[in-house]
Order: C-alpha cells, then sequence, then structure tokens
C-alpha cells in the first residue's frame, strides 16, 4: 500500500492520482459493504462520499498509516454507517441489470450471474464485523495485516472473524461450491 | 469451485468512468456541504442520545435520593426487630 511523501488538498494532480489509483477497491469496498448490485446508485454516491472526505482531509493527513489504508478506512466506515441507516428504510432495487460475461455461452454467463447473486445476497447476511473482513480480504485481496490496519483490529482477530465469516458461507453456498466448474 | 474462487468473481463490477466522476464531485461545493450537514445531524444525534442518558441517570439519583431520604429508618427497625425477638426468647427459656 502506497505511502505519498507530502500531499496536499491544493494540489489537484496528486489528488486526481490517488483518486484514480484508489477508485475501483473504493468502489467495490463499498458495493460489497453495502451489498450493492451492479449499477446500484448507492454504491458510487458512497465511493464520492469517500474521495470528498479524502479530498477535504488531505491537509490533515500525517502519515500515520499509508494512504491506502487510510481511504480503506474510510470507505469501510462511510459504508458501514450507511448500512446502519438503511435498515429504517426499504432498499431501493439495482439500476441496471448484471452485465454478461463478455466470452462466455449465454449458459455459462447466467450460471455465473446466478453465482454472484448467490455470493452477494450470502456475504449480506454475515454479521458487520465478518462482513468487511471477507469483503477486504476476499473481494479486494489485502493482507491479514492490511485488514486488520483497516479495521483498527489485531491480526489474529481479522483472521477468526474471516474463518467463522467461511464457516458460515460455506454453509449458505454449498450448492455452488459443489459445481465441478 | 472454492471460496476464493467464488469471492473472485463475484468482486462488484466498477461503472466506467467513475473516476473521472468522483475527481469532479469531490471538489464540488454541494458534496463537501451535504458532507458538512451530514457530520452536524451525527454529532447533534450522538448529543442527544448523551444528553438522554445524563437525564436518566440525573432522574435515577434524584429518585434513590428521596426515596432514602424519606423511608422508615431500617436501623430502628431492625433493632426494634432484634429487642422484640430477644425477650420472646428470654420469655420463652424463663418459663417452666
Amino acid at each position: 500500500m502506497g505511502r505519498p511523501g507530502s500531499l496536499r488538498a491544493d494540489d489537484h494532480s496528486a489528488f486526481e492520482q490517488i483518486v484514480e489509483q484508489h477508485a475501483p477497491a473504493v468502489y467495490r469496498i463499498c458495493a460489497g459493504l453495502m451489498g450493492a448490485r451492479h449499477g446500484d446508485a448507492d454504491a458510487e454516491d458512497a465511493a464520492q462520499e469517500v474521495f470528498t472526505r479524502v479530498f477535504t482531509g488531505l491537509p490533515g493527513f500525517k502519515g500515520e498509516s499509508s494512504v491506502s489504508t487510510w481511504i480503506f478506512r474510510i470507505a469501510t466506515n462511510v459504508a458501514l454507517t450507511r448500512v446502519k441507516r438503511r435498515r429504517s428504510r426499504p432498499r431501493a432495487q439495482a439500476l441496471v441489470d448484471e452485465p454478461n460475461e463478455p466470452r462466455a455461452g449465454p449458459q455459462d454467463a447466467l450460471a455465473a450471474q446466478e453465482r454472484r447473486e448467490a455470493v452477494r445476497r450470502a456475504v449480506e447476511q454475515l454479521p458487520e464485523e465478518q462482513r468487511a473482513v471477507v469483503v477486504l480480504r476476499g473481494f479486494e485481496g489485502l493482507s491479514f495485516e492490511e485488514v486488520a490496519q483497516v479495521l483498527g483490529i489485531l491480526r489474529p482477530t481479522a483472521e477468526s472473524r474471516m474463518s467463522r465469516a467461511k464457516e458460515r458461507l460455506r454453509g449458505l453456498l454449498g450448492d455452488f461450491m459443489k459445481d465441478p466448474d | 469451485m472454492d471460496l476464493d474462487s467464488l469471492f473472485h468473481e463475484a468482486r462488484p463490477e466498477v461503472p466506467e468512468g467513475l473516476a473521472a466522476r468522483l475527481i469532479a464531485g469531490a471538489r464540488s461545493a454541494e458534496a463537501q456541504r451535504r458532507i458538512f450537514w451530514a457530520d452536524v445531524e451525527r454529532t447533534g444525534r450522538r448529543a442527544l442520545a448523551v444528553a438522554a442518558a445524563a437525564a436518566v441517570i440525573t432522574v435515577g439519583l434524584a429518585v434513590s435520593m428521596v426515596v432514602s431520604a424519606t423511608a422508615p429508618d431500617n436501623t430502628r427497625t431492625a433493632s426494634l426487630v432484634e429487642i422484640t425477638v430477644q425477650a420472646q426468647l428470654e420469655k420463652y427459656l424463663e418459663s417452666p
């Protein structure tokens, strides 16, 4: 995870570089934690909030952690705050259908889409603390050390949360895991 | 398929042109205003919760102080019971 030396809010090209580098991961973290479907405007809106906070927070960033850790922590907090706020309100439906797999046949694309939807629903059923670890580790591929830094927990805690989450997901996704594909 | 492959496949797809929209949006005064008011609202809600908790504790303390000030003296009641029991016991022991 990167650690640029001096970052200033008025350094527009540095900010642009940060957004370009982190936007996909931030979007996936927000979408994963919020259980958003493809095209769901909520995830992009959350990502927008993250980068607005990054933009306004850059002058105060002291570099105690890497920029990535700082941004992913903001993303996790923003997404989980929105999940809590949304509990009292019904969630908006997906605006756009999942796109087809570019190189797969219609049957394969349908099966892949079904699997993605099943994983999304299963991850949504996890407690927030486990979901955060699954999204950061499983979707984003962060190391346990990085996951622990982002969530402000110890590495063994991150590992045990992942292990409990996987146990639960194996139960929920059993049928898809038996698939020889 | 193992879980890690399922996770990889299920990664949310990033919409096209996202970074450009985010860069423009982050600098807009409107987005910064929205975040400012969201923070104000959150801080206000937290302050309200703290004030409510403080009010509950204050009322609880006041009630317990009033109850302890107006309630009969338990020590005295206990000694009266003790004297009565002792007298009854002596009477019982003295009786043939």
